[in-house]
């Protein structure tokens, strides 16, 4: 019991990562119904700036200003560097083909991937490097009986959990969410609603890629690395992870997410890591072929 | 078709980089041959560029030293680069360039033991057969079926894989964690190592990373509740940091309440400062001898050379094949140059007896290439994390 | 836009070939896809081994070998990327567990062809087997998969081809779940990461009538161009047959092709079946051409590449596609000794390519543009809906006549299946 529980926190620490950048496709999704294949690489992206901001200040592990503020400049780094990088994208890569055929987003997305993937590992470094954690934040190990969890584990969760839950309250309950509700449901109307499309989709693309430069940051401090390739299988995971929950449906992506990350620690916790991916995809299938619409999305109509 | 013209301005561009490859440094016109080309095959770009970077740049380094020193008789040698990517099928097309063309002599790689044993029998065939030094295939397949063009520089697995399950076991170890990550090196020396300790009736327990995985929790609960003493990780190396800092995190720390053996990428002391000292105390074997753990002015100097080539910080992305990667480039280039040179050309066919009868000095010293092609005396070195380097323990036979 | 396509064909007059560059994509497929540019295609591509052979001949060059090889890897991917855009271009199925169906036609030959199981079946005899196997996993997948629409249709073929790379890395072992072994020791299926060596190469004969003898290379180029030559006749075939007609009736609009009376499922199948298999026997010759099968040739990344050259060359394109093949199979080769900026150099034409012309080079399909749906629906869940408050000029009207359109796609029966 007490190793399945320990399994279940592995799984909710992992899956709030998964959930973090999941709402990312979500929210792009939602409104240009576009599958953004590079947002893994932003998150990488984010990483590495944080990685960057922290190697400023720390010098052989120990940081030369407050710890706090190190911290403070890699979130204000890496969010804003993220963000903008996604606007950046929005603005060469997917606004040309905002009429285009469905697939062409999709190659240049591809191409934007490619292209972020190479530029990281030529100009920057093909090994991983280091995020200075131990210099910026307390290493405490929380114990619970037998259960253990890094302090910095169970703060990836809790600010994971506070971000959408900001995210939900931005699309919910502000002005500037209706307006991104509207254009996701007719940007044509939206327009005709006094609505500035455009500016809701920068926007949209900025909060999605912040998002996604804050988990870079949070996943940095909490195991202290930054590789070139680490967004391309947590891309794909985090975009299952909308697609279980629903794509397009916020809160459905933040549990999709959870979902997917206990699945795969379950499932490498008692069945195999060798075939964890196999069961998790399977459950995958399972999940779409008995809901096809995810589990909290609503049915669709036909997007082919 | 518009493939001719493009050829053309295909070989035009060739030729032009050639041409500003490196001026002549003379020589005698009678036994200089006209033009002589190695390759450089490899993952060098994509998920395995991490050991594949840094060993390009070691060959590209090997061949510059080589041209300095004069060439091949005052001729200057051209290197190709080759980026297999890791699949067998690139590496067919890309070796054909080299079969059909004589002044291509031979290859430092293949890296990967499955792109080697996808594409050998292309490169046996050829007339004359096109030889390759491999600087990390280690796969028994490679040297065990008789082919003449076959050698590497590295050990075996089956070398590699008993002794470090001797080494644990020495070290007093009860249970072993045996993970591998996926990958062609890695699978197959983690299965050797198993097989070992099985055979001594050590309980093991089998897990897999696949590349680009950057969360071991599930991992380290699991070692954890199999009561694990020592964890054997057989890896190239970007795994490496981030695992044992999570085992930290999880309370198992390295030399106290747990030991951990590596395998060649992670004999690398960036891991060190990666991990934030969480790999202080780790052991790690290496098939190839790393040229900053190893005393000797050669291996120095080299290390100095590749740190003024490519920057202070360079080693720590250099991966774990950049001291084998020159090695094994040395090996080739004074084999071609221990070659006759007959009416300005050299003949692949000599090359490969030169490889088989000649001992070459390479920056670790003489090595000599036994009938099979491995390393004769080639040694697993072990090493463990000691402050910021890694330190050599000892070598040990398979 | 260059324009190459029409200039390297064989009409008339400039005349003619003004007023077929002037008729923009739809005309230059219709022209290029005439029986006689064709058929010099083809002819054209069969002989240029042997130009290439005859200039390495009378000439210092040497490369006759090299760029067959390369030329036989563009026929191998231009046979993949018409399958491709038979699934994708034709029934806009979007199938991104593509590669994995050319991988199981690899593995499903090399098994039956070499000392793995120690079987060797002669090349009628292996046919039937790869055609049958890759057939069982296509309706495998296919048959639940298919009920499923647009992007899920592509998570589930992902998840599909991510399962087959697992299972074809971890098959050499009999594979171990909860601590219990499945299959009897030492069973070695696939050869895990070293995929399986040594596969038997099709017997065939070594020289040819009036060409004499004929190395291995050239005779599985002239193989995958014969292959290519006829599945693009059958695509072209098909592509003006009732199935033809209505996987585009489908792909338009499928709600009016189900309105009609199209089996929109059945066709979807057979789309979806037939590239399945034409990915498998490709996937056969290829593990006889390289005599091996091997798992770095099927990552998922290759599935991008592929999809790459379709959407490039121009969906629903098949000279689109051909063109596609040799535009993303030549530079890697060209820019080789650019080795780490090569990928930078291809991402950024691959963008450049597509913002200037989202249709493809060659592409007539537009598909849908989504000007006026807009993304979807969630982010409006029925008990936030927009208040009229917050946007005065939405009317409470308006969102329920969206509502009560969006209602009654959901409610028709036949659509949830």
């Amino acid at each position: 019991m007490g190793i399945f529980l320990q399994q279940l926190i592995n799984g909710l620490e992992l899956g709030s990562l998964y959930a973090l950048v999941a709402l990312g496709y979500t929210l792009i999704y939602g409104i240009l119904e576009m599958l953004n294949f590079a947002h893994g690489d932003v998150y990488m992206v984010g990483a590495f700036l944080a990685a960057g901001a922290a190697a400023l200040f720390v010098h052989n592990e120990v940081a030369a200003i407050p710890a706090g503020l190190v911290v403070g400049l890699m979130v204000v780094v890496a969010m804003g560097g993220a963000g903008l990088l996604g606007v950046g994208i929005e603005r060469v890569a997917y606004r040309p083909l905002r009429n285009a055929n469905r697939l062409a987003p999709l190659i240049t997305a591809i191409g934007v991937s490619l292209f972020l993937e190479s530029a990281v590992q030529v100009w920057v470094s093909p090994a991983p490097v280091l995020v200075p954690s131990n210099a910026l934040v307390p290493q405490t190990v929380l114990h619970l009986g037998s259960l253990t969890t890094p302090l910095t584990g169970l703060a990836l969760f809790v600010i994971a959990v506070a971000l959408m839950v900001a995210l939900d309250a931005f699309v919910f309950r502000t002005r500037f969410g209706s307006a991104m509700r509207a254009t996701a449901q007719d940007r044509e109307a939206a327009t005709f609603m006094g609505i500035d499309v455009d500016r809701v989709i920068l926007v949209t693309f900025f909060v999605a890629s912040a998002l996604a430069g804050m988990a870079g940051v949070l996943f940095g401090l909490w195991h202290a690395t930054a590789d070139f390739f680490m967004g391309y299988l947590l891309g794909i995971k985090a975009f299952t992870a909308a697609v279980i929950g629903g794509i397009g449906n916020i809160r459905g992506a933040m549990i999709g997410g959870m979902l997917l990350g206990v699945l795969e620690s379950l499932a490498g916790g008692f069945i195999s890591t060798q075939f964890q991916d196999t069961f998790v995809f399977l459950a995958l299938i399972t999940v779409l072929l008995i809901r096809p619409q995810g589990l909290f999305g609503q049915p669709l109509t036909d997007r082919a | 078709m518009t493939q001719p013209r493009i050829l053309v301005l295909i070989a035009m561009a060739g030729i032009g980089l050639a041409a500003c490859g490196g001026g002549s440094t003379g020589g005698t016109a009678a036994n200089k041959p006209a033009k002589v080309q190695i390759a450089a095959e490899g993952p060098f770009t994509g998920d395995q560029a991490s050991i594949g970077a840094g060993a390009l740049k070691a060959i590209q380094l090997a061949v510059n030293d080589f041209n300095k020193a004069g060439g091949v008789n005052g001729t200057q040698v051209q290197l190709l680069v080759w980026d297999d990517q890791h699949s067998a099928q690139t590496a067919q097309t890309l070796q054909a360039a080299g079969i059909a063309d004589p002044t291509v002599l031979g290859i430092v790689g293949p890296m990967n033991s499955g792109v080697v044993l996808g594409s050998v029998t292309g490169l046996q065939s050829a007339t004359p057969p096109l030889p390759f030094v491999s600087e990390s295939a280690s796969n028994t397949k490679v040297t065990d079926s008789g082919w003449s063009v076959a050698h590497r520089v590295n050990a075996r697995d089956d070398a590699q894989g008993p002794a470090d399950a001797a080494f644990m076991i020495a070290q007093g170890a009860k249970k072993v964690e045996v993970m591998d990550a996926k990958s062609d090196y890695s699978t197959a020396l983690a299965d050797q190592t198993e097989a070992a300790l099985k055979a001594k009736s050590i309980p093991t327990q089998r897990d897999s990373v696949k590349a680009g995985t950057t969360d071991f929790s599930t991992i380290i609960t699991k070692m954890k509740s199999f009561n694990a003493d020592w964890v054997y990780f057989a890896d190239e190396g970007p795994e490496a940091a981030p695992f044992v800092s999570q085992m930290k995190q999880a309370g198992l720390t390295i030399g106290n309440n747990i030991n951990f053996l590596g395998t060649d990428g992670e004999e690398d002391s960036s891991i060190i400062t990666k991990s934030q000292g969480a790999y202080d105390g780790a052991y790690a074997t290496n098939i190839t001898a790393d040229p900053a753990g190893v005393s000797g002015s050669a291996a120095a100097a080299y290390v100095a050379e590749y740190k003024a080539a490519y920057g202070p910080d360079s080693l720590s992305s250099a991966g774990p094949f950049y001291g084998s990667a020159y090695e094994a480039a040395q090996a080739l280039l004074q084999a071609i140059k221990n070659s006759p040179v007959k009416n300005g050309k050299i003949s692949r066919d000599d090359v490969i007896s030169h490889l088989a009868s000649d001992t070459f000095t390479t920056i670790f010293g003489s090595v000599k290439f036994n009938a099979k092609g491995d390393v004769s005396g080639g040694g697993i070195y072990v090493y463990q994390a000691k402050g910021n380097a890694m330190v050599v323990l000892k070598q040990v036979s398979g | 836009m260059s324009a190459q396509p029409a200039p390297t064909r064989p009409i008339q007059t400039t005349h003619a070939l003004k007023r077929i560059w002037e008729s923009g994509p739809a005309g230059w497929n219709q022209a290029l896809t005439r029986p006689p540019v064709l058929i010099l295609f083809f002819v054209l591509a069969a002989a240029a081994p042997l130009v290439l052979q005859y200039v390495e001949d009378n000439s210092s060059w040497i490369g006759a070998q090299y760029w067959t090889l390369i030329l036989a890897n563009c026929a191998m991917y231009a046979c993949l990327a018409v399958a491709l855009n038979l699934v994708v271009g034709y029934a806009g199925l979007l199938n991104l567990g593509f590669i994995a169906f050319f991988g199981i036609g690899s593995y499903a030959y090399a098994l039956v062809a070499s000392d793995q199981l120690h079987q060797h079946y002669p090349l009628w005899a292996a046919l039937p087997v790869v055609v049958a196997v890759t057939l069982a996993f296509a309706l495998l997948v296919g048959v639940p998969a298919l009920r499923l629409r647009g992007d899920y249709l592509a998570i589930v073929t992902l998840g599909f081809g991510l399962i087959m790379r697992d299972l074809i890395l971890d098959l050499d072992r009999p594979p171990v779940l909860a601590g219990h072994q499945f299959g009897p020791d030492g069973l070695n299926l696939t050869g895990g990461t070293n995929g399986i060596h040594q596969v038997d190469p099709f017997k065939l004969p070594t020289s040819l009538p009036l060409l004499g003898p004929v190395p291995h290379f050239r005779m599985y180029y002239w193989i995958f161009i014969g292959f290519l030559a006829l599945t693009v006749y059958c695509m072209l075939r098909w592509r003006n047959s009732r199935s033809g007609r209505a996987w585009v009736a489908i792909r338009d609009d499928e709600l009016a092709a189900r309105a009609m009376g199209v089996n929109t499922f059945k066709y979807r199948l057979l789309a979806f079946a037939t590239s399945a298999v034409i990915a498998g026997i490709v996937g056969m010759i290829d593990a006889a051409f390289i005599f091996n099968a091997f798992p770095g040739n099927f990552d998922v990344q290759q599935t991008v590449m592929v999809f790459i050259m379709v959407i490039l060359g121009g969906l629903g394109s098949i000279p689109g596609a051909i063109l596609g093949a040799i535009l993303f199979t030549v530079p890697p080769f060209l820019l080789q000794q650019f080795v780490f900026y090569k990928y930078l150099v291809i991402s950024v034409v691959l963008i450049a390519t597509m913002v200037f012309r989202p249709e493809g080079l060659l592409g007539t399909v537009s598909i849908r543009p989504r000007k006026n749906l807009g993304g979807t629906l969630e982010l409006l869940t029925a008990e936030s809906a927009v208040e009229a408050s917050e946007l005065p000029a939405v009317t409470e009207a308006e969102v329920a006549d969206l509502e009560a359109s969006a209602g009654a796609i959901v409610e028709d029966p036949e659509w949830k299946q």
